[in-house]
């Protein structure tokens, strides 16, 4: 049952920064995907709700050749999956919205709440960071941009500092010759990943691997870049056995936990299996 | 079956509207002036002596009505098939679902806070789990008084023998499968509301699919709590799905009977979703060990199964699930020598219960398994071998089923041709088919002394119509298909017809939407009331027409003459004139209908059911032998029902049936860690979503049962039946590796497949 708490509705960012800085036991509610299965479960029962959704300045999607891709904390799966500009650019962040859960969840939830959440088995931050993304944050006293990789701290557990909110997040400008595939493991369509892997690949003149970023989901308390793969890739010519051999090597640099849904034997296994076909999926999007 | 304006329609369910819009009074939206609102305290282990119980500190709380615990309850009171669940517990609890206090406050939250505040000491006993475990000889007691964790429930089915038949045997399989806890996932969760009157007679609004016999069970409570011969009434609201979970009364009906005596008050009580998972009675799981024999050419010698059921910590119907399975065990293909053997074992687990199927599933998943194996040792296509073995009308099964109308050679050919089997069979690629039959009760099951059901068929001024029946509607359409036959006899408007099906005050006696009966049982008994008051309606007409009654019929609400069109009168106007006119009377006619099947002798032999319901299930899927996932790509589910007599309706009970066996089949399971459920909610328990669903065909076979409504028999369980074996076979034909224990995750394949690969090399 969900415990009686205060409602707090700013209308502005100042005031919701305002609001939080000065209440003490404060969830930030918009969407309430994450934040009410957790409050329904009784996991969570703070004192105050400050719902943030009334603040449209932090509704929007704006994309810019040289700046690249933002996006306002508040904007819903929906609204990013739906936005043309996203879909020509960055197409795999629609794939990946597409099996977010359901479209009512997709609705409501908005990017900046399951960011914030940092759930590792979330299906953006793979894609985003695979996507090199940065995070605004900001507090009553200003804010600040972080990589997204390092936004993350631990299991729900993110680099915000109290009063601080995620504001936006920003996608670089996508590079000519870049691919970039994500796909979950999952018993269900649509369900949460048993495990997840998004890759990205940039390819020189050369038809080489200039760049590569490999992040798996649900594999440890944050979402994971495999690097020492991501170094194997560099300069290398398109090959199977390459991405085979950076599946191994993700399999064994991944530190996935076991739960009732699979084993961490199993979990390793599917993350490099999963790591070798995004690869492979990557660079061919990068080519074509 | 020419001329049918109604029947055979693909008729939309006429409570559709309600439950789209959100209109439906389900239990969870009924609201009664002064009520309160029911908590349960359960235990806080799955075995564990009470050592102190303190709830003065609830007792005090503001807005506490009530707190009753099993010293509210004269101690010999218990409920369930074998009388062995106290509905409060003490001394001892069982189970992680065992109840020991209840609250009525006036609010939902203070019934919670008030919970928090009891204070109970216990002392942890060791649990047993595993069935197999509590069978061990020296094993400590669930129940210590009846000295054997083993159920006073000898089942044992024998027919012919199968001793002589295995020496005769060209090919023998023999194996072990296992099957998972399952829960029915109900939507609407369960529900109740207690309320006396001031002379102590109490109505029960709730969402039971038993309406009759859960008055029965309340009279025999009413009478245990010192309130002999008092009147019970069931209101039922709409019920947002059953799937034999509410086939039995529960604790916390009793609870609310408690509290709303102790109060003066209606009491509510809902189940939460975490309830729902941990505290209802699920499908059973099961141990089968299974060994099939044939001839040269394949014709089934003999079927021997010896099977362990986990019963839980305490009795429901669950526990007599194998007097269902015994169906498919004896007559599903013709098998001559039979040999079951099952028992039910104690352990601190939940309690089992019905669940869509009532064995069936268990027991065909082993039973097709098993024949695939054998028709490979014997060097038959399964396909060959199941159609050489397949039930016919006219046949006599061992266990002295009467089978009349049969279709399983139809439902098999459909698939065959339909999945393209020939073609796809064997063909490796990681691609496979698979099939699998089922056979069910087509025709009521006489489970109790009686399978019967009344209605009640009374005509207004109009010439319109309510009937009265005794079957439930829990979702599956009854109250659409009882109007349907009603008014194809009337000649009149579905429309015209309005069906109360909710209230035991006025609704006719009837033993509960169980056993794929509703269509058959209520349908025959609709069909028998609305035959003997159209007989009254044409004498009226006669009269008025000066027509012999015999050439008269009734169209679009119009009673005329079949020799002069020219002679007729509306239906209402004749009605009228009935009513209207000195020493005049009212129409209504009444009809009892119980099925001529018989209870099983003390040998478990009988004709259970009058008629039999056949079906075969056909898939092909891929499996990525990475990953161990499994795709389907193609379902083929066909059913012989006798008669569609709304093909609507029945399409999706076999969409709803298929994909409820695919979630049995490849994902679904309750996860308990010694006694623990540790996935009680739709997020961490894998029931597919509409997402889910595969490219599936219904495929409709109507074999024309002699004694159905319109030549129609059950349809409610079949669905799920044969899912999991056509989707094992399937995948042992996609990448040769047998999952034997359900779910088949796609963890168990790859290590089958790692299996395989060790010991090929």
């Amino acid at each position: 049952m969900i415990n009686d708490f205060n409602y707090l509705k700013p209308d502005t960012l100042k005031e919701a920064l305002a609001m939080y800085a000065e209440h003490d036991d404060c969830k930030v509610i918009c969407g309430g995907q994450s934040l009410l299965i957790v409050m329904r479960q009784g996991m969570i029962s703070p004192e105050y709700l400050l719902d943030i959704k009334h603040v449209t300045e932090l509704d929007y999607i704006k994309f810019d050749k040289k700046d690249g891709l933002r996006i306002g904390a508040t904007t819903t799966h929906r609204e990013i999956e739906k936005f043309n500009v996203i879909k020509k650019n960055y197409p795999v962040l629609v794939s990946m919205e597409n099996k977010l859960a359901s479209i009512q969840v997709r609705n409501w939830g908005t990017i900046g709440g399951n960011l914030a959440h940092a759930d590792p088995a979330g299906d953006p931050a793979p894609v985003l960071i695979a996507l090199k993304a940065n995070i605004r944050v900001g507090g009553a006293e200003g804010d600040r941009t972080i990589l997204l990789e390092d936004f993350f701290v631990n299991y729900f557990e993110t680099a915000l500092n109290k009063g601080e909110l995620v504001l936006e997040v920003h996608v670089p400008p996508p590079e000519p010759k870049m691919g970039a595939a994500y796909q979950k493991f999952n018993l269900l369509e649509s369900d949460m990943g048993i495990v997840a892997a998004a890759a990205s690949v940039t390819l020189n003149d050369k038809g080489k691997c200039k760049d590569a970023r490999i992040v798996l989901g649900n594999a440890g308390a944050t979402p994971k870049r495999i690097k020492r793969a991501e170094e194997l890739l560099i300069g290398k010519a398109y090959d199977e056995n390459l991405f085979a051999e950076a599946g191994k090597i993700a399999s064994e640099d991944c530190e996935p936990v076991a739960d009732i849904h699979a084993s961490e034997e199993h979990r390793r296994h599917l993350l490099g299996v999963l790591t070798k076909r995004m690869l492979k999926k990557a660079w061919e999007k990068a080519r074509s | 079956m020419d001329g049918l304006q109604i029947i055979g329609k693909r008729i939309p369910k006429r409570d559709a509207p309600q439950k789209v819009t959100g209109s439906a009074v389900y239990i969870q939206d009924l609201k009664i002036p002064g009520m309160l609102y029911g908590k349960i305290l359960y235990s806080k282990y799955p075995h564990a002596r009470i050592l102190k119980l303190d709830t003065s500190k609830a007792e005090k709380l503001p807005g506490v009505r009530a707190v009753v615990t099993a010293t509210d309850i004269p101690a010999t009171f218990r409920i369930g098939v074998m009388k062995d669940n106290p509905p409060l517990k003490t001394g001892k609890v069982l189970s992680t679902r065992d109840e020991i206090v209840a609250i009525a406050a006036t609010t939902p939250e203070i019934a919670e806070e008030a919970l928090s505040l009891i204070d109970v000491e216990y002392e942890e006993l060791p649990g047993i789990f595993d069935p197999l475990e509590a069978m061990k000889e020296g094993a400590p007691l669930i129940h210590e008084e009846m000295k054997s964790n083993v159920l006073k429930m000898p089942w044992k089915l024998v027919c012919g023998d199968v001793e002589a038949a295995k020496k005769e045997s060209a090919f023998i399989v023999e194996d072990t499968f296992s099957t998972p806890w399952v829960t029915h996932c109900c939507l609407g969760t369960s529900g109740c509301i207690a309320q006396f009157d001031t002379n102590n007679n109490l109505t029960m609004y709730s969402n039971t699919q038993i309406p009759s016999l859960a008055q029965n069970d309340y009279i025999d409570a009413l009478a245990a709590f010192g309130l002999k011969n008092k009147r019970v009434r069931i209101v039922q609201s709409v019920i947002g799905g059953g799937f034999g979970s509410k086939l039995d009364t529960y604790a916390y009906e009793y609870i609310a009977i408690l509290l709303a005596r102790k109060t003066r008050k209606p009491v509510k009580i809902i189940f939460s979703r975490e309830e729902e998972f941990f505290a209802t009675s699920p499908r059973q799981c099961t141990i089968t060990k299974i060994s099939h024999g044939c001839d040269k050419e394949g014709k089934l010698t003999f079927r021997e199964i010896d099977m362990i059921l986990d019963n839980g910590a305490y009795t429901s119907w669950g526990a007599t699930t194998p007097s269902v399975m015994m169906m498919p065990i004896s007559s599903l293909y013709k098998v001559p020598n039979i040999k079951y053997v099952a028992k039910c074992v104690y352990t601190n687990n939940t309690y089992s219960q019905a669940m869509r199927g009532y064995g069936n599933p268990q027991a065909t998943f082993a039973i097709e398994s098993s024949l695939d194996q054998l028709a490979e040792k014997a060097g038959i296509d399964p396909y060959e071998l199941r159609l050489k073995n397949a039930n016919e009308p006219g046949e006599i099964t061992p266990q002295h089923f009467k089978i009349t109308s049969c279709g399983m050679k139809e439902c098999i050919d459909e698939v065959v041709k339909r999945l393209n089997w020939k073609e796809k069979k064997g063909k490796g690629g990681n691609r496979g088919v698979g099939m699998a039959s089922l056979i069910h009760v087509g025709g009521g099951a006489r489970v109790y002394k009686s399978d019967g059901c009344g209605t009640i068929i009374k005509m207004d001024d109009f010439g319109k119509v309510d009937v009265f029946t005794g079957s439930t509607d829990i979702g599956q359409g009854s109250e659409t298909i009882i109007a349907q036959i009603v008014a194809e006899v009337l000649g009149i408007s579905i429309d015209d017809v309005n069906v109360v099906n909710n209230d035991t005050d006025v609704c006719p006696w009837d033993v509960g939407a169980h056993a794929s009966r509703t269509t058959f049982v209520a349908g025959n008994s609709a069909l028998g009331a609305a035959k003997k008051i159209k007989a009254q309606i044409l004498e009226v007409a006669a009269k008025l027409l000066e027509e012999d009654p015999a050439s008269l019929d009734i169209k679009n609400g119009v009673v005329f003459s079949t020799k002069n069109n020219e002679k007729n009168t509306p239906l209402g106007k004749a009605l009228r004139k009935l009513h209207y006119t000195a020493g005049g009377k009212m129409l209504m006619a009444e009809y009892f209908y119980d099925p001529a099947n018989e209870n099983f002798d003390k040998e478990f032999k009988g004709n259970l059911s009058v008629s039999y319901a056949y079906g075969a299930h056909g898939v092909e899927v891929e499996v990525d032998k990475e990953t161990g996932q499994v795709k389907i790509l193609n379902y083929i589910a066909a059913h012989d029902v006798g008669k569609a007599i709304n093909p609507l309706l029945l399409e999706g009970q076999i969409y709803g049936g298929g994909l409820q066996g695919i979630g049995y089949a490849l994902g679904e399971k309750m996860i308990y860690e010694k006694g623990r459920l540790m996935n009680g909610n739709f997020l961490d328990y894998k029931m597919p979503t509409a997402k889910d669903v595969p490219p599936v065909q219904a495929v409709i076979i109507e074999s024309d049962e002699q004694d159905g409504p319109f030549g129609a028999k059950g349809i409610g369980e079949p669905g799920l039946v044969p899912t999991a074996p056509a989707i094992a076979n399937a995948i042992y034909d996609a990448v040769g590796v047998r999952i034997k224990d359900l779910p088949i995750t796609p963890e168990k394949i790859l290590k089958a497949l790692k299996e395989k690969e060790g010991s090929t090399k």
